[in-house]
């Protein structure tokens, strides 16, 4: 063949510059690597690949690792990152420990029902040593006007799928309940079964236990980026043919400030609050097409107060239900002790003059009057993930990152149906389509579609 | 046809088969055609169409045959086989009594609307080695299969007043042969004693299915933990309430205490020992 030398001179140049390596040694190396550093690992805290990577440790994430290696058990090597296994900035989950079945979506209904039956088999599935502290008080949601005639609805919907939510009128709830101020309240319901409130800390150390007696492994990190692979021969509708970048690494920075590279094969975002900030690090919402929608995934953070010493003649008595209002407004006993816990949870939007407290200052004196000589003292501040679009969870792989599974976004929803929700992951992972409970509706696709999936029942 | 258990024990000389299975066989799936996805009752629409229905691809006729995936829970037994041991064995098939225990004992709703709820829960309980009382009646229905005689179809005026459940079968009744109890309006009377699968879980089903009209509470040899007393709090009917001592356990203690003193109404006897016949006490 004749070629020009320039041409010949290039071609010299790139083969020497692609270290061309004798095919013999290339195969003594990967054959005997290992026996040159002494066959001890290279880093046994920080592994290099792993086949399912879960970023974020928190009640999602705890919960896809356990039913991930219940599952599974040694067949996929299960990472999970956490920032803070101490749970500094989730202290105390006082306004998250609650189990109702009082939905109107049946994804929701079904994942409440799942709920019920892990926590009652609790002791078979995360060990004997987990006790939450089930307290049945049931929940007691009271509508104004506005809201009766689709609480009606929902309670009817709720029957066929087995639910018993009973209907109570307004003078029920003023002879069994004196302390609640009827005045503007038109319907009440009260749930019969499988309703109260739990310790919801325990569930996360079991969940965290079981699975590291499984197999999963924890690693206190930060998450700071993903590395890209560009595939060109890869072809996706709704991406321009050749410009696909599959997700192929992840970087974490340790404690000590080094960043290392994980491989994986999936990757689920279970960050809460951060998960907007996650999913920017793979371009989710900052490029055209697939990738333009970002994920809507907001902090927001509510107080939840406490009422010493109730002094009022009409005492909330054992029977006290957890009692939900439309407001938002929350209240509930605080255990054995002679105090109640209460909180309002904000709206979605803030659109009104007045700050937060003094909504709930309002709201708290109006619906139980007593209280006006009670001191309210704020216990804590908890933070959950909401999303800004229809305050619905967001779970299931992202259209364009198909190896990047989502689930985040639940609000105060999270820590109830995390069982439910655990296992969706690990079905998506392993079966790659849902067995149990059919969430395909809660997927990231009704925000490229823009249809709202509102659950009704939510306050 | 009325619904009855007799026409079990007529069964045709020759077999009768009539298949009448919610899914169609695979031929008649492929003849209907494309289906569009339904998730919970409403249709989804796919808003991307998958690559093998695109113009010009190909797929094989033989792929109607291929209709689920491997089971994944098969490849998880096959990867434990290695490091199968007898007490592996052992333990699976006591985990499997127990699901056959669970099963047993759920609430049927062919049994209900053969006997209707009252008559199905007679036979349930009594099936089982209890007793059971109906209401306007002194003594107690018990025993075996060859010693009771109740009616096998719906026959008025059973309404069951109270259950004797100290002697169930099989280790004690569990959360889901408790539903059976849903829909008797005039339960007064309940003995648990020496069921130690009743737990928070069940004493809060107990409360919200016969809350309203259960007078008498028998949970000896249950465990009893705080959360049961806030279920036991829910019973608004509750005269009469037999709980094993507490014990050291100071929150039981305080929760017991607190419950005294909002129902005056109510009595609660802890007893130590469990030699009572307590079939007089209802």
């Amino acid at each position: 063949m004749i070629l020009p030398r320039v041409f010949l001179n290039s071609i010299k140049r790139s083969i020497h510059s692609s270290k061309h390596k004798h095919p013999f040694t290339r195969t003594w190396e990967t054959l005997f690597s290992e026996a040159k550093s002494g066959f001890r690992l290279k880093d046994p805290l920080y592994p290099e690949h792993a086949d399912v990577v879960i970023v974020g440790g928190g009640y999602i994430g705890a919960s896809s690792a356990y039913w991930l290696k219940t599952r599974a058990g040694e067949g996929l090597s299960v990472v999970v990152l956490e920032r803070d296994p101490m749970y500094n900035s989730t202290q105390q989950m006082l306004s998250h420990g609650i189990l109702t079945q009082h939905f109107s979506l049946p994804e929701n209904i079904y994942l409440s029902q799942f709920s019920a039956e892990f926590f009652r088999n609790i002791k078979e599935n995360l060990g004997n040593d987990i006790n939450i502290e089930y307290c049945p008080v049931g929940q007691l949601l009271l509508a104004s006007d506005r809201y009766t005639e689709k609480l009606e609805h929902n309670v009817n919907i709720q029957k066929d799928y087995g639910i018993k939510n009973k209907i109570i009128t307004v003078e029920d709830i003023q002879s069994r309940y004196p302390w609640i101020n009827t005045s503007d309240i038109k319907l009440g319901c009260i749930g019969t079964e499988s309703e109260g409130v739990f310790n919801p800390k325990e569930l996360l150390r079991g969940y965290i236990q079981k699975s590291q007696e499984l197999g999963a492994n924890y690693i206190k990190c930060e998450m700071v980026g993903f590395e890209m692979e560009v595939q060109r021969d890869v072809l996706m509708e709704g991406i321009v043919p050749g410009t696909f970048q599959k997700l192929n690494r992840l970087l974490y920075k340790t404690d000590d400030g080094e960043v290392h590279s994980l491989r994986f094969a999936a990757c689920i975002v279970a960050g809460g609050a951060d998960s907007a900030h996650i999913a920017k690090f793979a371009k989710i919402g900052e490029s055209k097409g697939l990738l333009k929608e970002k994920l809507p995934i907001q902090k927001r953070e509510y107080n939840t107060f406490s009422i010493e010493n109730p002094k009022n003649e009409m005492a909330l008595g054992l029977n006290s239900p957890f009692v939900m209002d439309t407001s938002g407004l929350w209240l509930r006993r605080n255990g054995l002790q002679n105090s109640l816990l209460c909180g309002q949870i904000p709206s979605i939007k803030d659109d009104s003059n007045h700050s937060a407290s003094e909504v709930f200052q309002a709201s708290l004196l109006n619906r139980y009057p007593h209280f006006k000589d009670s001191e309210v003292k704020e216990v804590s501040t908890e933070l959950t993930d909401c999303n800004t679009y229809d305050d619905t969870g967001i779970i299931g792989p992202h259209p364009y990152h198909s190896n990047l599974i989502l689930a985040t976004g639940f609000g105060r929803q999270g820590v109830q149906h995390s069982p439910g929700i655990g296992r969706a992951v690990a079905e998506l992972v392993i079966d790659c389509h849902y067995n149990a409970i059919d969430l395909t509706r809660f997927g990231f696709d009704r925000l490229l579609t823009n249809e709202p999936l509102i659950e009704t029942n939510v306050y | 046809m009325a619904l009855n258990l007799k026409s079990l024990h007529l069964r045709s000389l020759y077999p009768t088969f009539r298949n009448y299975c919610d899914y169609k066989s695979i031929y008649e799936r492929d003849e209907a055609g494309p289906q569009p996805r339904k998730v919970h009752g409403t249709v989804y629409p796919d808003w991307r169409r998958p690559w093998v229905q695109r113009d010009g691809e190909w797929h094989s006729k033989l792929s109607i045959f291929v209709e689920k995936s491997p089971s994944m829970h098969i490849l998880n037994a096959m990867q434990k086989i290695p490091s199968l041991t007898i007490q592996d064995i052992k333990e699976w098939w006591t985990d499997m009594k127990v699901v056959q225990e669970i099963e047993n004992q759920k609430y049927l709703p062919e049994r209900v609307a053969a006997l209707g709820i009252n008559l199905a829960a007679v036979h349930f309980f009594t099936y089982r080695q209890c007793a059971v009382r109906l209401k306007g009646q002194q003594q107690w229905i018990s025993g075996d299969l060859t010693t009771l005689n109740l009616p096998d179809s719906y026959k008025d005026g059973y309404y069951v007043e109270a259950v004797d459940c100290s002697k169930f079968h099989h280790n004690g009744i569990r959360y889901e042969g408790l539903q059976n109890l849903s829909g008797l309006n005039f339960l007064k009377g309940l003995s648990l004693k020496n069921n130690k699968h009743v737990d928070v879980w069940c004493l809060d089903r107990i409360a919200g299915n016969n809350g309203s009209s259960l007078e008498y509470l028998n949970i000896e040899g249950c465990n009893l933990c705080p959360g049961g007393i806030y279920a036991i709090a829910r019973m608004e009917a509750l005269k009469l309430l037999k709980i094993t001592d507490p014990g050291d356990n100071v929150e039981l203690q305080v929760a017991l205490s607190m419950l005294e003193q909002e129902r005056p109404n109510l009595f609660i006897n802890a007893s130590n020992d469990n030699d009572e016949n307590d079939l007089e006490e209802i």
